[in-house]
């Protein structure tokens, strides 16, 4: 008969819920009281979509210059999230937006092509409020976005590869029930680093603002 | 928690995305003063295109030159192009005379356009000499000599056999050119593609923080 020998350290009990960077980025964002739990419930990976609009998009702007905006945009993404803690949901969002970009100036608008935008993020949910037809959550995310399709404007034409991101909103939507699929309306507030591609070129590094508005399934 | 402390929450994401937003100030980007006057010869008028315009050249080569007007017009865009930093224009190729905005013309050519009559044209034996016509705060479109309409509103007029090289007519249409696109001035620069009796033949960075200047103003008409 085989005999299974246990290390000293080995233990039999389940194994701990891996503290990611995204809960701790969670942790940072939402000063909630997040309390070690005895056993957390595991529950399984879920699967999630989502159809987003950016909304007054803001990426570049200064004295006797036209304003580089996107007044609208549209985005899809996918992701998987998990409940890790009573009431904080993780997860990670593959996505991709398109915006029109514009240049302003005083009397005059003219087109500079589409924004492409490709990213990852990671994503932390709380539950803030949950009643017997309503819940809402404060959602933050961070990740990284892949900018492209404006080339002949700055900053978009000298601009670093890789923008970090950084959002934070809330989500509201019908109280989770099991096994059936959740909606979510969610609305952030996201802002993109617009780096630099080089020490010379031609703008001061700052950040590109926009809102986040989407619908989000989870099933 | 109890549920009246979580609804609080909820102002407080909404204060956090506030100050996010704020917070975070939008890439900056200040224009260039001039380097030299873009006016000088329009006694203080400011003009330029459009911005976002897309300008279409049209050149015609003339029969009986050995000088290449093509290749002089492709670099004298090529070096233009590179200096709009919020695509404020854009110049391609014509595909034809009539949906052309400039149209660069040697002197040994019949004029394919009629100048406007309230405008003489007038190019005083010169290598290079860039009309408009202004009418309101607009320059005016011109009729082709068949009396069609049609787009355009600058010609560029050279004198191809008078100029000694290719690198001569190459220097002219770059410094016409800018003319063309708004640059009323001559540098008293010799370095610079704007300087009166051109040579360079390629925009120096006076140049190009001249045009950028007058990019960003207000102009008192448009081309």
């Amino acid at each position: 008969m085989a005999r299974i020998r246990l290390s000293p350290s080995a233990s039999l009990s389940p194994r701990p819920v891996p503290r990611t960077a995204l809960t701790l980025l969670a942790a940072l964002i939402f000063p909630l009281p997040l309390r070690a739990q005895s056993a957390p419930e595991q529950l399984p990976w879920r699967f999630t979509q989502v159809a987003m609009a950016s909304v007054s998009g803001t990426f570049l702007e200064g004295p006797r210059i036209a304003t580089v905006s996107s007044p609208v945009g549209a985005g899809l993404g996918i992701g998987l999230q998990r409940r890790v803690r009573p009431r904080l949901e993780t997860g990670v969002i593959l996505r991709a937006l398109v915006s029109p970009v514009r240049a302003t100036e005083a009397g005059a608008s003219w087109s500079l092509g589409s924004l492409r935008e490709v990213g990852a993020v990671g994503t932390a949910s709380v539950d803030g409020y949950t009643g017997q037809r309503v819940a809402l959550r404060l959602e933050g995310a961070a990740g990284i976005a892949v900018l492209s399709g404006v080339d002949g404007a700055l900053p978009f034409s000298e601009l670093a590869v890789i923008s970090p991101s950084v959002e934070a909103g809330v989500a509201l939507g019908a109280p989770p029930r099991a096994g059936r699929r959740e909606w979510w309306f969610t609305a952030r507030a996201n802002t993109l680093r617009l780096g630099r591609a080089s020490a010379n070129a031609g703008f001061t590094e700052g950040w590109g603002s926009r809102v986040l508005l989407g619908v989000r399934t989870v099933r | 928690m109890t549920p009246r402390l979580r609804i609080r929450i909820a102002p407080l994401a909404l204060v956090l995305s506030a100050l996010l937003v704020s917070a975070c100030d939008a890439p900056t980007v200040a224009r260039p003063m001039a380097a030299y006057s873009p006016t000088s010869l329009t006694n203080g008028q400011l003009y330029r295109w459009s911005s976002g315009s897309t300008i279409r050249v049209w050149h015609i080569q003339p029969a009986d030159s050995t000088r290449d007007v093509f290749r002089a017009t492709q670099l004298a865009l090529a070096e233009w192009n590179a200096v709009p930093r919020l695509r404020e224009y854009r110049l391609e190729s014509a595909t034809s005379l009539e949906r052309a905005n400039i149209v660069i013309v040697d002197r040994s050519t019949p004029l394919p356009l009629a100048p406007a009559a309230s405008c003489p044209f007038d190019p005083r034996g010169s290598t290079g000499y860039t009309y408009f016509c202004v009418s309101g705060n607009r320059a005016q479109r011109l009729q082709s000599s068949s009396g069609a309409p049609t787009d355009v509103s600058v010609i560029i007029r050279l004198d191809v056999g008078g100029m000694a090289s290719q690198a001569v007519l190459e220097a002219v249409v770059l410094h016409e050119m800018g003319h063309a696109l708004g640059i009323g001035g001559h540098s008293p620069e010799t370095a610079d593609v704007m300087f009166g009796n051109p040579t360079a033949r390629f925009l120096s960075g006076r140049d190009v923080q001249t045009l950028q200047f007058l990019l960003g103003e207000r102009p008192q008409f448009t081309l």
